[in-house]
């Protein structure tokens, strides 16, 4: 295959999400213009220009007309998708990191991180039809994780919230009541910060990558582990295949100790594995620093990942891919 | 670009004559005519026609000429259709054509197998370094260059290493050998590769890309990578599969190059394709020796032949000469198309044509035409 490659970013990619329908690619870095392209040929459609810092994360509603960021400027923004415009802007005292939209896009979580002297926490935002109804004021306010909050999701139903984050514990919060209801076994838990946490398609399990060079795979009703994937370095983005058995892990050699070594040690590669069988499929060579984010097309045809080098590479399979055997 | 549109909605309605005094060159872009955009047509060509002021003040028309591709095959949604043609915003109003924001990648990539489809998994891999890899893998590859032993010792390590003549470094290269590893006394820079040994596995591991190379010349035009390596890939694992296409036409130039992770697969194909009928013509294939790669006294004639005689470049644009910077980078892609001079993945000088090295751009842009 021939990847495209997509220079729109000045600053290193923090996230990428594409829409329900797979035409549209959203993608947020360091710099702090999200930007969304057309997914099949990489054109760039526009920039969501207004934040004042790094945009960590976005997610987009179901019929792609609002678009969610979050970003170290303290703020989360919505966006209209089409025309760019500034809908409504939540304000916090401390850096905003993960966004999501529920099931309905009704509600919204967004996780701030420690910050001074406040503490991390996980706020739930209603979510108006009517931009002019947006009130700021969240509906319930999550606390107790040390550390960052780096992936914040919804449960099935939007009964619970799962979060993630640097303490390495996965917990599943009551979204009606904020009540914690379970902490993942720290036995067979990750042991460093978790990066990243993908949701497979029916939500009936997800994924998350840890710095503990690992990839787990969970339920998500029971909170027990699945599934474990592990590589050879740091794992900074997780997506998993919505069309075959195949999870995909990005990372890579920390990004201050790059330049020490030759590139190709750095094992800037997209790691492709078997979700069932947990073997090493193959990888997808390309970046010139560690990925950052990862997102598979809804029709699981293609799949992008973004990188410290500020590319977004968007590949588009070839048929054989489709007839991998192990 | 100072490239007016008189429909962006960010203009002010009102205009103050201060502003339009200071913007006056700007001002008589209303004189020219509106950009132009043809087709795609059936053959994916596009061309866009822009009209500008150069410096001189004189009207030049710009004609972009792009080929459209398809891609993937997308089922869209009715939704999805009707976004395709949402106006850009943001920063993406003001993209001109030549932003080139969004390119296709030059390089094929591969789906790389950990190993062979079908055979269960050895062991498991051990820091995953390639190069301890290879040593693992089997000492066969152990070849060493100087005096020939097998699996014994790699060259750098050879106990004769000093009777044999001096082979020539890449000229790219600059001299590291006195350089003691921890004594920055010399007052000299070393790369953090280069520091401590570092520069033997750098050199080994681009002798290895060089070694097992086949050059497969007098392919047809229509082959592509995907077919090469179906072609290849039943005589052992392919590490790398490249075939050289035309920078502006991204037609086939006829030759190729393909990795053999083993020397001896390479062989075997070679001995196997040698002479091999494929789409009607004849394969040529021969592995890709190092001198010749540093002396360059190989020049894929095909590729020459057709540059020199072929006048396959009838349109220059213009706009790509306009500036010194992209005028050179213009010509070497011209060099490299016309086979005067090759470049590696990493843009390292693979070879260069010594009679044409002082040659004065004008016969560059001869060659190309």
């Amino acid at each position: 295959m021939r990847p495209i490659l997509m220079k729109g970013h000045e600053r290193p990619l923090t996230f990428l999400k594409y829409n329900r329908d797979g035409d549209l690619l959203f993608s947020c870095a360091k710099d702090h213009n999200p930007t969304v392209w057309f997914a099949d040929n990489g054109e760039r459609l526009g920039t969501y220009r207004g934040h004042n810092g790094a945009v960590w994360c976005c997610d987009v509603s179901r019929d792609s007309a609002r678009l969610i960021t979050g970003s170290a400027d303290q703020t989360a923004k919505l966006w209209n998708v089409q025309t760019g415009q500034q809908l409504f802007t939540f304000n916090f005292d401390s850096p905003a990191r993960a966004v999501d939209f529920s099931v309905g896009d009704k509600l919204a979580v967004i996780t701030t991180d420690p910050f001074m002297d406040v503490t991390s926490a996980i706020h739930v935002k209603r979510i108006a039809g009517d931009p002019e109804d947006q009130i700021g004021e969240s509906a319930l306010i999550l606390k107790g994780p040390q550390g960052r909050i780096n992936r914040a999701v919804w449960g099935p139903l939007n009964r619970t919230i799962i979060s993630a984050g640097e303490d390495a514990v996965i917990r599943i919060w009551d979204s009606e009541t904020g009540k914690l209801l379970k902490e993942n076994d720290p036995e067979v838990g990750h042991k460093k910060t978790i990066t990243s946490l993908a949701k497979s398609v029916d939500g009936s399990h997800f994924l998350t990558g840890s710095l503990d060079k690992s990839a787990k795979l969970w339920d998500t009703r029971t909170l027990t582990l699945i599934k474990t994937y592990v590589t050879e370095r740091p794992v900074n983005a997780v997506a998993m295949s919505p069309l075959c058995d195949h999870v995909v892990l990005g990372g890579g050699q920390d990004a201050s100790t790059v330049t020490t070594t030759d590139h190709r040690s750095g094992k800037f590669e997209a790691k492709f594995y078997d979700k069932i069988l947990q073997e090493e499929i193959g990888g997808v060579k390309g970046h010139f620093g560690p990925i950052n984010a990862l997102a598979f097309n809804p029709d699981g045809k293609s799949f992008s990942s973004g990188g410290e080098d500020g590319y977004v590479r968007l590949h588009h399979f070839d048929s054989d891919y489709f007839h991998i055997k192990i | 670009m100072a490239l007016v549109r008189p429909g962006s909605g960010n203009q002010p309605p009102k205009l103050r004559w201060g502003e339009l005094e200071e913007d006056d060159g700007e001002d008589l872009d209303f004189l020219l005519p509106p950009r132009q955009v043809i087709g795609p047509d059936e053959d994916g060509i596009k061309r866009v026609i822009e009209y500008k002021f150069n410096e001189n003040g004189n009207k030049v028309k710009m004609t972009t000429i792009t080929r459209v591709r398809r891609l993937a095959q997308a089922r869209l949604s009715k939704r999805a259709v009707e976004r395709r043609s949402w106006p850009k915003f943001g920063d993406a109003v003001h993209e001109d054509v030549g932003a080139r924001l969004t390119v296709v990648s030059t390089e094929e990539i591969f789906l790389e197998r950990p190993r062979a489809p079908g055979s269960k998994a050895e062991e498991p891999k051990a820091g995953g370094d390639p190069l301890s890899q290879l040593t693992k893998g089997g000492a066969a590859l152990k070849l060493c260059r100087t005096c020939g032993k097998k699996g014994d010792h790699w060259t750098s390590h050879c106990p004769y290493k000093d009777l044999a003549p001096p082979t020539e470094g890449f000229s790219d290269k600059p001299p590291t050998s006195e350089v003691v590893p921890g004594t920055p006394s010399t007052g000299k820079y070393v790369p953090p590769v280069q520091r401590g040994g570092g520069d033997r596995v750098g050199s080994d591991m681009r002798r290895r890309n060089d070694e097992n190379s086949v050059r497969v010349t007098n392919l047809s035009e229509d082959t592509r990578e995907p077919d090469l390596l179906e072609l290849f890939r039943p005589f052992g694992a392919v590490s790398r599969v490249y075939v050289a296409l035309d920078k502006n036409t991204s037609v086939s130039r006829g030759f190729g190059f393909v990795n053999f992770v083993n020397r001896e697969d390479a062989q075997r194909a070679i001995n196997k394709l040698n002479g091999y009928g494929y789409d009607n013509l004849i394969l040529r294939d021969r592995i890709v020796l190092e001198e010749e790669a540093q002396t360059g006294n190989w020049i894929p004639e095909e590729a020459m032949g057709r540059k020199l005689g072929g006048g396959l470049m009838a349109e220059v644009e213009d706009k790509r000469h306009s500036d010194r910077r992209s005028w050179i980078s213009a010509r070497s892609e011209l060099a490299e198309s016309a086979g005067i001079v090759m470049y590696g993945t990493t843009g390292n000088l693979l070879y260069q044509e010594p009679s044409m090295v002082s040659c004065p751009p004008a016969l560059y842009r001869s060659i190309a035409l």
